[in-house]
Formats: structure tokens, C-alpha cells, sequence
């Protein structure tokens, strides 16, 4: 297994793609925000009025992520119930509602929160945040018992194409469908990955797929909505 | 017409329709206004992109691929209501996934913040259920706000009147006590605020700790029971309570709380405060109920606007 080898890409996309999300507008069709006087209700320097100009942009909570990596691969991570007081009591002993690798992943993604600890929910998305999202991710894609990420929820036969494992895990992952550049990418990646698989005790077609996974989610276009 | 024009985003996913003011309601008017003024157009998000935007706002998680099937064609107050209309999901203990997903903002807000910390866990769960039914029952925020001040648990949390003042300030009218709009005011004069017969290491442990017992007969003997707030004395806590929720600041306050869960961003307020204050207004006239204040943004131009990464 290469687990490691594309850490250095994986990581560094996801950095300058959340960098450049604090960055403002850089589309063309957006409209001129460089008059400060001009742009907005408190001057257009506080970063809330470009918002509002473009709609909401917000990075998913830590439980969403979860939840959503859980629901889009069919990985369990473990149980937390943020509606019961106190669960940080059983996260320590691993039990009750507090079980798995779900409180170490929520906590250090800034979510799960409880009542006894003094720490609000993070909203800083740094580097160890950025790690945390690459483990959780890793976790759930390479689950070898999780197939939510592959058309029709199980491992790719020999009939089942780069391109259907691609459309499927922008579709379960995006809710988009993937544009000609992203395509271009993705079958790069594919080809790569197949030519050389990451796993030796899967199909190359599903090793690739499960790599694609991980780099799918740890993008900005998973994180923010 | 919205429909015409959402089904016609079935067709293009990729066009823009530019909405223009009074195809919708008063606030899609006003935020249309505040857009033109400065310049700008609304584009409406394409549906993919806000069905995945409304089923992680109102359900917590991403859409399945049946969801986005089948709120491809729909308006956004066709998909608004499905995602809340979706019941208990897995991760959700037995309720419905929009209650879910609203005290999970509501346990940053009121239960796991510094206002609430090392309260009792029997407290805790009290005060969740009564929020649960904001959402699930469509309870008004002004009567769960006049419940929560006299809560078991706000009252196990501050233990003085003053605390307590300030936390009301804070928590329902967004504004600390040092407002020049909020004087300190002592909210719980003349109450017995814990068991006398119990020692002070049994707060965190035994219910009957902590009492909320108003004794008038010892008003002017032994304690001062007027409590005043904005230079309106109310013989019980409970008159100065309902001053709290009855100002024109709670209602703006609850508007303010909502528009930044949804949109993610402060409402505009100082050069254009007519979204506010209309949003207040509108909220008083539905019984201060959230869920159609949540739908009432969620709806608008101000969250169905196509998003585009920066």
C-alpha cells in the first residue's frame, strides 16, 4: 500500500483552494466591490457585504461533514449525540454516545461541542484543520467495507468505467455534475492511479476510485455550500 | 412565473436568471433594491447547487442523489419544504432532521456557550426539549423566551440578579449590558435563588438545589423586589421579563440570530435598515414564529442567490 504518496497534492490543493476562498471575488461576472465607499452597507471592507452580493458561502460543520462523508460512502465513524448533556463524559472511555473515531474527528474539526469544556466552535480553518479533514476523509474512502462512492453502492465491476465513478462521486459528494476541466482531471487522475494502483488488494479500477474519493471531499467545493 | 423560470433551470443548469423587483414578496423587493443600488443584479443558484445548500442548512447532510432528483424542477419554496418536511434520520435521536439540525446551532448558541456552562445535566435536557418545540410545534420564540428566563437552568447558571439580567441582555436582546440601548437592570430581586437547607457543593448534583420562589411577604423587610429596567419598575421579575420580550430589540434580535444561522453574515444594518426591521415587524405579525422566519430567508434572493467561489 502507497497510502502516503499523494498526501503532498491532497494537501496542498485543499490549503490554497481555502486561501483563495478568503480572498474575494475573483469572477468576472462579478460586480465592481473596489469603490469601498460604494460597496455595501458598512463600506465593503468587512467581507459580509461581498457575501451578501454572492449569496451564502459558509463552511459545513464538523458534524455535516461527518454525517455527510458517513452518508455519501457508507463509513461508520462512530456515534455522538449533540443533543444529550454531556456526552464529552463518555468520549474519553469511548462509550454511550461518545464511541469511535467521531469526537476526535468532530473536536478537531471544530464541532461537538458540550457543556463542560470552555470551547467554542472553531471557525479557523488552518493547517491541522485541514489534516483532520484529510484523515476523516482517508478513513471512510478507504474503508474497504464502504461503497456508497461507487455507482450503485458496490464495488466496480469490470463493465463499470472511470467516467461513471467520476459523475457518480460529483453527483453523491457535489450535487453537481462535473464540467469538461474537472472531467480532464479526474480521467488524468484515473489513469495514473490505474497505471500504477495505490492498492494491491483491490481492483486498480477501485483503488483509483477510492483515491479520487478522498481528493473529491477534501476540496473547498466540498467543504463550503 | 418563478416556477416557469425554475423549471426552465431544469433545462439550462448552467443559465442565470437575473430577478427583478416585485416578482416576489416585500423582502425579495427589498433586497433586490439594496443589490441595484449598489450596482449589482440577483442570479439565482442554479438547483443543484441550492438543493445542496438547503439540505445541509435544513437537514444537516448532503443531498442523495433521489433528492436532488426530485426537487430538480421544484421552486425554492417547493424544496424549502421538502427538506424540512424530511423526518428523523439516523444521526437525528428520533427527530425530524430540520429540529436536528436547528439545536445543533441552537446548543452553540444557548446550551454550550459560556452562558450556560457547568449547569446541570437534568437542566440541560429540559431546556433542549423545550427548544425542540420551537421547531417541531411551531412554539413562538416570545413564550420559549419568557419560559427560558425562568428556566431551572438559567437560573442554575447565574446566580446572581444581576448575572442574570446580563445573560438575558445577551442571549435574547444581543446586546450586553454596557449597550447604552440595555441598562442593567437586577431582573430577580426578592427570590429565594437557592435551597437554604442544602450545601453549597450540591449545585451541580442535586436538583432541588436551585429554586425559583417569589415570597412578596418579604419584599421591603428583607430583600427589594421591584426590579426595573428601562426606568419602568415591574413589581416581579416576570414584568420585567415580559418588557425584554416585548421590545422592538428582541424581535430585531431573533431576526439578526436567524440571518446569520442562513446566510452566514451579519444582516446589513446601518445604511440599509429596512430588511430588518421589516423582517421584525413581519415576525411579530406571524407570533414570533421561527420556522417562518427561517423559511421567509430561505426563500429570498438573499440565500437563493447563486453562490461562486472566490
Amino acid at each position: 500500500m502507497k497510502a502516503t504518496r499523494m498526501l503532498p497534492t491532497t494537501l496542498v490543493l485543499p490549503l490554497l483552494l481555502i486561501g483563495a476562498c478568503s480572498l474575494g471575488p475573483m469572477s468576472e461576472n462579478a460586480p465592481p466591490v473596489d469603490s469601498a465607499a460604494d460597496a455595501g452597507p458598512s463600506g465593503g471592507s468587512d467581507g459580509y457585504t461581498l457575501s451578501f452580493y454572492y449569496g451564502p458561502m459558509k463552511p459545513m460543520y464538523a458534524e455535516s461533514i461527518l454525517y455527510s462523508v458517513e452518508r455519501i460512502t457508507g463509513h461508520d465513524f462512530g456515534a455522538w449525540d449533540h443533543t444529550t448533556p454531556d456526552p464529552a463524559s463518555n468520549a474519553f472511555n469511548n462509550s454511550g454516545n461518545a464511541n469511535g473515531a467521531w469526537y476526535p474527528h468532530c473536536r478537531l474539526l471544530g464541532g461537538c461541542m458540550d457543556h463542560r469544556i470552555p470551547l467554542g466552535r472553531t471557525s479557523f480553518l488552518g493547517t491541522a484543520y485541514v489534516l483532520q479533514l484529510e484523515k476523516a476523509v482517508a478513513e471512510a474512502c478507504y474503508d474497504r467495507a464502504a461503497f456508497g462512492h461507487f455507482p450503485g453502492g458496490v464495488a466496480p465491476t469490470e463493465s463499470v468505467q472511470a467516467i461513471d465513478i467520476i459523475r457518480h462521486q460529483f453527483a453523491v459528494a457535489l450535487a453537481a455534475n462535473p464540467t469538461e476541466e474537472d472531467l480532464a482531471r479526474s480521467i488524468e487522475y484515473f489513469d495514473s492511479h490505474i497505471a500504477d494502483p495505490e492498492f494491491d488488494d483491490v481492483t486498480a479500477m477501485e483503488s483509483a476510485g477510492r483515491g479520487h474519493c478522498r481528493a473529491l471531499m477534501t476540496t473547498n467545493r466540498f467543504l463550503f455550500y | 412565473m418563478k416556477r416557469i423560470l425554475f423549471a426552465l433551470f431544469g433545462i439550462a443548469l448552467s443559465g442565470s436568471i437575473v430577478l427583478a423587483a416585485g416578482e416576489n414578496g416585500p423582502l425579495n423587493d427589498m433586497i433586490v433594491e439594496f443589490l441595484t443600488e449598489r450596482g449589482s443584479t440577483v442570479q439565482l443558484a442554479p438547483p443543484n447547487q441550492l438543493t445542496r445548500r438547503m439540505s445541509i442548512d435544513l437537514t444537516g447532510v448532503t443531498p442523495t442523489l433521489a433528492d436532488m432528483e426530485a426537487t430538480e424542477a421544484m421552486s425554492p419554496e417547493q424544496m424549502f419544504d421538502y427538506y424540512v418536511g424530511i423526518g428523523p434520520m439516523p444521526h437525528t435521536g428520533g427527530i425530524s432532521a430540520y429540529a436536528w439540525v436547528n439545536l445543533l446551532h441552537d446548543a452553540d448558541e444557548f446550551l454550550f456557550s459560556n452562558s450556560v456552562q457547568f449547569s446541570q445535566v437534568t437542566h440541560i435536557q429540559e431546556y433542549n426539549t423545550q427548544l425542540e418545540r420551537l421547531y417541531s410545534e411551531d412554539w413562538s420564540y416570545q413564550e420559549f423566551t419568557r419560559w427560558a428566563l425562568t428556566s431551572q437552568m438559567f437560573l442554575n447558571r447565574f446566580p446572581s440578579g444581576a448575572d442574570r439580567a446580563n445573560a438575558a441582555f445577551f442571549l435574547f436582546l444581543g446586546r450586553d449590558s454596557f449597550s447604552n440601548e440595555v441598562p442593567a437592570g437586577n431582573m430577580w430581586n426578592g427570590y429565594v435563588l437557592r435551597n437554604p437547607n442544602l450545601d453549597a457543593s450540591d449545585a451541580e448534583t442535586n436538583p432541588d438545589y436551585h429554586v425559583y420562589d417569589y415570597d412578596p411577604s418579604r419584599c421591603g423587610t428583607e430583600v427589594i423586589c421591584e426590579a426595573e429596567l428601562w426606568s419602568q419598575v415591574g413589581s416581579t421579575p416576570e414584568a420585567v421579563i415580559g418588557q425584554i420580550v416585548e421590545s422592538p430589540l428582541f424581535a430585531e434580535a431573533v431576526v439578526e440570530r436567524y440571518w446569520q444561522r442562513m446566510i452566514g453574515t451579519p444582516l446589513p444594518g446601518v445604511d440599509f435598515p429596512v430588511i430588518r426591521t421589516s423582517l421584525a415587524q413581519n415576525l411579530i405579525a406571524n407570533n414570533y414564529s421561527v420556522n417562518w422566519l427561517i423559511r421567509e430567508i430561505a426563500t429570498s434572493p438573499a440565500y437563493t442567490q447563486e453562490m461562486m467561489f472566490r
